[in-house]
């Protein structure tokens, strides 16, 4: 499995931010450093400053800038469209996870998330 | 509203939902009140604080219909939840409740109309607890929350757009 150097958390909810780590770190998935924004206006302001970010994970459902416009935006920007995007989500919209995986999102988690959960979105096989 | 809810099938839908939100993310069994999965001494009903120790939140669901669900419970249960979450290393207040209810529509809305069902929600506030509630009560539970008293309603809400 893939080990990541810098990876940003983008939720509204700081319980999530904290839920969504500790899965990474539960399910042994390494990551030297995490960053945190709280919706995709931060995120990007994030990923702009340059900051060795390899993977993002967001939510969708946030304020000022949802997670649906932010992996547009970014998907569409050539300096960041390199970088991984994890979508999770409380909402299972098939047609909104159709949507995400055609702009190259690498997986979409439905909240709770778990361990495995995170785990099976990085490719792991545990 | 344009959907008819089954009031009975919509409250079972609602208690699982919770179940398995606070199950998930806060290891807390909750379940309907009495249930001998989890047995309670003396078979008493769980604690149901004064209103002044009491947290209210809600959050509008926009799609599949439109509808509130709104729960209440002691805020020694949310204190529960941070402390068993953060681990005391906070300090500061946090936002548990409000995305343990976020979970917990998308839960029951994925259940009651199905998986891959087209679900817009708004985000989830907390109310103060003299705020009115607006709208028909479609659906309502009161479950135990390992010896605290969860209240969830699911109202009818109609917007103006």
């Amino acid at each position: 499995m893939k080990s990541y150097g810098r990876v940003l958390i983008v939720d509204d909810s700081s319980t999530s931010r904290m839920i969504i780590q500790r899965c990474m770190q539960m399910a042994g998935i390494a990551v030297a450093d995490y960053a945190f924004a709280e919706n995709g206006l931060e995120a990007l302001s994030a990923l702009k400053g340059g900051t060795g970010i390899e993977l993002v994970i967001t939510d969708i459902n946030m304020p000022k800038m949802d997670g649906r416009t932010f992996a547009t935006v970014m998907k569409g920007d050539p300096a960041l469209s390199g970088i991984g995007i994890v979508i999770v989500s409380s909402i299972a919209d098939s047609a909104l996870e159709a949507e995400l995986r055609a702009l190259g999102v690498l997986a979409v988690v439905k909240k709770p998330v778990s361990p495995a959960k995170m785990l099976q979105a990085m490719g792991g096989d545990r | 509203m344009n959907e008819t809810l089954d009031p009975k099938r919509a409250a079972a839908a609602l208690m699982e939902a919770l179940a398995a939100a606070f199950a998930d993310m806060a290891f807390i069994d909750v379940g309907p009140i009495g249930s001998e999965a989890r047995p309670r001494g003396g078979g008493s009903r769980p604690r149901d604080e004064g209103a002044g120790a009491k947290i209210r939140a809600a959050i509008d669901v926009l799609r599949p219909l439109s509808c509130r669900i709104e729960i209440e419970c002691p805020a020694t249960l949310k204190a529960r939840i941070e402390e068993t979450l953060f681990m005391g290393e906070s300090g500061k207040e946090e936002d548990s409740l409000l995305e343990l209810l976020n979970v917990a529509a998308g839960l029951f809305l994925s259940a009651y109309f199905g998986p891959g069902t087209d679900i817009k929600l708004e985000l989830p506030q907390y109310l103060f607890l003299s705020e009115g509630s607006e709208g028909d009560v479609l659906a309502e539970v009161e479950a135990d929350a390992e010896g605290a008293l969860l209240r969830a309603v699911l109202r009818t809400i109609r917007y103006r757009y």
